[in-house]
């Protein structure tokens, strides 16, 4: 029995020194000198491949690794689109449809094993052929990157449905030729589109058409790091940190999935000796200038005068390290802002009103500790769809109208979304062009004496229509909510409240996403919240939504169908921005406000928490891979009490 | 014993086909298309089918009577459907992740270690605590110490776990920063390991406390006493060795378990292992990863209770295994 005892002890000691043994930690310490940003992130990361980037996540990582021909400039709003990886912008056909694009020639990739001895070449016409093939590759997940090629460039259709023939491991189908991508020389790419696109150049400006070097196909998906593996076990997607290989400021040091990812410099950017020619980006010398309104009140103060133009001309980018690290939890997140741990964070639900005052700017104490708060508007608007095919919702406009005007807006974004967001007064985001133009839709107000009024002429249309008796009250409806959380049920029970004041009975059903999106496929919705995030500066992005064509690729979810609508839309979407183009999105916006298939709920704002040490910090409403310009001041961090 | 061991494996093995069985049924009939989750709205219908037809789900549920060119049971295109793979996958691990594309033995090599140095010293400190502590209680039954432990473990027990997590960071985030989150040093790990034995402890003590206690009301234990030995020599000599049985059948019986980690600690202290595995793949849809990890805990469990029925004859030589 002792002896038992003696065991049992040591093995309980050995237990308890498991985690000693097992090699759990990672120290990040980093050679004195070198800056270095430590950030936290929620979600996970789903994609190291640009032919595969969908959310807003991947796409803020791989944009510091990959570049494209094109970018956003940091400063200057609304969004312009400048050279990135092109030596200017493109030269476009007169008919639209032929888009000739010169490259920088200095633009070197990342040094990798896949390039041999040399460790690295330049970019060429043929990477950007290559990687918008593995866009339309049949045997690659490509999320959105594809949606923006499909049916545009000549021959790229064709090209993806002859991959479908070939095994996912035969990379011998990337030497099929499209008709529609030509590298004509080393450094000149043309594209031949289908239809003139106005809005390539936006597409163009994405970072998920970087260029990809064969030699990364065959070194890292043909084989396994130079050695030979079965075509059966081949995957076609880039998935491992040692994979990626791209010309931006970053290099993709480490990547552990739900756990930590750090990027860092690039010595194509740096001064390492070894590199004969560093690359020169630096940090932009125009920004934003100074606006006022009509009565002279500022608008906004100008970039100079908010300290982003104090790094002019300097060579970028300025931090050396980017480390991420994983936390599931905002709890956490928060608490290692607050323990200065990290640099930035959002600001937690919880905790906004104690943090931001109600005119949303931040409070002296917050303002005390060193902290500084960016506030800025996405791009995106938030609605509650009407199914225009429903027999009920389809059949009345002043049933839609009614509910629209019965919609208190300001108390939803005040009590569910801490007043983090503004009324949208028309389908576009307030930034974009046409939307003033357009103006406040007639029922984009709040109005109960108003919206009862409609509901008794909504109940004479649907009389008409033959949905209801003389007499009888309208049919309760539908409503689905993406999300069964306590928040989605609070939303719900808040809709339902709003539209029980003119006497219409809403059942509200909490479904997850992909419940609702099956639902919404098979219209069996009748009303459902949604959203849209602007993928370009451009309205035609939220106009196609409303676009007939649209239903049955999906996009047009609220199955709307306008005849004078569509005519209108088959214009514009290859017109090129003109005050006419302008004009006439006008007209179609107004459309969409009269006949109300979407009532607008929101236009999100986010507010972002800095430390004073980090500077630079002006977020974009498009574009990403901008934390290049990014300045930190690693004594003051010290002294403050930071890492 | 060897047939005892034969039935109950071949038992297992009828049982974790109908666990399969069930999953598959559940989530083909009530979980819906998990294409949703995956496919951008903004690709089409088109975009859909493809990521169908990519993963085998436009396959036939059961078997493929189209394929066979009838009831044709003999062929293997009569096999090829959704159940087929969705076993083969689960049972050879070689399903891949939606999401991740990683198979769950990838994912397993990866993150176990984690949860394995985060569970394993949890148990063993609690169990070193919880005996200790027990057998103290134990020893002064009746007296101050014995009913302040009592309160404390009966405290211990009502308040939620997720309080004393939260107490616990907050403390280190005000004491020592970098302890409070993620595993930059060697003793992080540490920091959860505190917080789960301590939270854990109330039970645990409640629980050796009663099976001690049940033991030294014995009369072996009487007659020991009146004889002369003293209570503690009686305790280390006799009644712990008694106790081991109760003790050592609950600590074997979660000794499988422990791959599985801990939700809560591991995502409130940014511990990279598997605990949130089950349900992040559950939000996310991620049907290969969640039917992986059922057949996991399936056999697992299996196996975990086939040991504890094996070490009931080891510890207690009058149970016989037929």
């Amino acid at each position: 029995m002792k002896l038992f005892y003696i065991i049992a002890t040591l093995v309980a000691a050995a237990m308890v020194a498991t985690p000693l043994f097992l090699q759990l930690s990672g120290a990040d310490s980093y050679p004195v000198g070198k800056v270095v940003r430590y950030d936290s992130y929620s979600t996970e990361i789903k994609s190291l491949d640009p032919a595969t980037c969908g959310d807003t996540t991947s796409s803020g990582i791989q944009a510091n690794i990959y570049e494209g021909l094109y970018t956003y400039h940091f400063l200057k709003r609304p969004p312009e689109v400048v050279p990135h990886l092109a030596i200017e912008m493109p030269q476009v056909s007169d008919d639209g449809l032929t888009y000739t694009i010169r490259l920088k020639p200095d633009v070197r990739y990342a040094r990798s094993a896949c390039f041999g001895q040399a460790g690295t070449r330049t970019v060429k016409a043929q990477d950007f052929v290559l990687s918008m093939k593995r866009v339309a590759d049949y045997h690659i997940n490509t999320g959105l990157a594809w949606a923006f090629l499909s049916d545009r460039i000549e021959g790229l259709d064709e090209f993806r449905d002859k991959t479908q023939k070939y095994a996912k491991g035969d990379f011998s189908r990337y030497n099929l030729p499209v008709s529609g991508l030509e590298a004509v020389d080393e450094l000149t790419l043309r594209i031949r589109l289908t239809q003139p696109y106005p809005q390539m150049i936006y597409v163009l400006a994405m970072s998920v058409y970087a260029p990809i070097p064969q030699e990364a196909v065959d070194y890292y998906l043909a084989r396994d790091r130079g050695m030979e593996i079965r075509p059966v076990q081949r995957n076609p997607e880039f998935r491992e940190d040692y994979q990626v290989v791209g010309t931006g400021p970053y290099i993709l040091k480490e990547y552990t999935r739900k756990k930590r990812l750090i990027l860092e410099r690039n010595p194509e950017f740096g001064d390492d000796p070894s590199v004969t020619q560093h690359r020169r980006d630096v940090y932009p010398s125009e920004g934003r200038p100074r606006e006022v309104d009509a009565q002279g009140n500022e608008i906004y103060p100008g970039d100079e005068a908010r300290g982003l133009l104090k790094d002019a001309g300097k060579k970028v980018p300025f931090i050396d390290v980017l480390h991420f690290d994983f936390v599931a939890e905002d709890y956490s997140a928060w608490n290692r802002f607050l323990a200065r741990q990290t640099d930035a964070n959002g600001v937690p639900r919880e905790t906004f009103s104690a943090i931001i005052r109600p005119d949303k700017g931040l409070t002296d104490s917050w303002q005390k500790k060193g902290i500084v708060l960016h506030r800025y508007t996405s791009p995106a608007v938030y609605w509650i769809v009407f199914n225009m095919e429903d027999p009920v919702l389809g059949k009345s406009d002043s049933l839609r109208q009614a509910m629209c005007l019965a919609f208190d807006v300001e108390t939803y974004i005040k009590v569910l979304m801490n007043g983090r967001g503004v009324r949208p007064l028309n389908i576009l985001p307030n930034s974009f062009k046409g939307w003033k133009e357009a103006g406040p839709g007639a029922y984009a107000k709040f109005d109960l004496a108003a919206a009862k009024q409609k509901v008794e002429q909504a109940k004479k249309e649907l009389v008409a229509a033959g949905v209801i008796k003389p007499g009888q009250d309208i049919p309760e409806i539908k409503f689905d909510i993406p999300g069964r959380d306590t928040d989605s049920a609070r939303m719900g029970e808040f809709i339902q409240q709003q539209f029980s004041k003119i006497g219409i009975k809403l059942k509200i059903i909490l479904s997850d996403w992909p419940t609702l999106q099956e639902k919404v496929h098979n219209k069996s919705c009748q009303m459902y919240t949604m959203g849209w995030h602007a993928d370009y500066p451009d309205a035609e992005n939220f106009l196609q939504l409303y676009y007939s064509g649209n239903i049955s690729k999906g996009t047009n979810n609220s199955n709307y169908s306008r005849k004078e609508f569509d005519q209108l839309y088959e214009k514009v979407r290859i017109m090129p921005d003109t005050p006419e183009r302008t004009a006439m999105y006008v007209q179609m916006v107004q459309m969409i406000s009269e006949d109300c298939p979407v009532l607008l709920m929101s236009e999100p704002e986010s507010f972002l928490l800095t430390y004073k040490w980090l500077g630079n910090i002006n977020p974009h409403p498009i574009g990403y891979g901008y934390t290049k310009f990014q300045h930190l001041d690693p004594e003051m961090r010290k002294k403050m009490g930071g890492r | 014993m060897n047939n005892y061991i034969i039935r109950r494996l071949l038992q297992a093995a009828f049982t974790v086909f109908g666990v399969m069985l069930l999953t598959f049924v559940l989530f083909k009939f009530v979980a819906g298309d998990p294409s949703a989750q995956y496919v951008n709205v903004k690709l089409g219908a088109e975009a859909r089918q493809a990521w169908l037809h990519k993963h085998k789900l436009d396959l036939p549920e059961l078997v493929n009577i189209k394929e066979a060119g009838g009831f044709k049971w003999w062929k293997s295109e009569f096999y090829n459907s959704q159940f087929y793979w969705h076993l083969r996958d689960n049972v050879t691990f070689q399903g891949q992740s939606y999401s991740t594309h990683q198979r769950l033995i990838d994912v397993i090599g990866q993150k176990a270690k984690y949860s394995l140095g985060l569970t394993v010293p949890a148990m063993a400190m609690g169990w070193i605590f919880g005996l200790g502590i027990s057998c103290l209680v134990a020893y002064y039954r009746g007296r101050y110490v014995d009913r302040a432990a009592v309160f404390l473990t009966v405290l211990g027990m009502c308040l939620p776990f997720l309080a004393y997590m939260i107490a616990g960071q907050a403390l280190m985030f005000a004491i020592a920063p970098e302890l409070a989150w993620g595993l930059r040093f060697k003793v992080n790990i540490y920091i959860p390991i505190i917080i789960s034995v301590v939270a854990g402890l109330g039970g645990t003590v409640r629980f050796y406390r009663t099976i001690i206690l049940d033991e030294v009301n014995r009369d072996y234990v009487r007659t020991a006493r009146a004889k002369g030995a003293s209570l503690p020599s009686i305790l280390y000599k006799h009644v712990l060795k008694n106790c081991m049985l109760p003790i050592l059948t609950q600590l074997v019986l979660s000794i499988p378990f422990l791959i599985m980690g801990m939700l809560l600690l591991e995502r409130f202290f940014g511990i990279p292992g598997m605990g949130d595995l089950l349900l992040a793949s559950i939000s996310d849809r991620d049907v290969p990863m969640i039917t992986a990890l059922v057949f996991l805990t399936a056999v697992i469990n299996v196996i975990g209770l086939l040991v504890t029925d094996i070490l009931y004859g080891v510890f207690d030589p009058r149970i016989r295994l037929q």
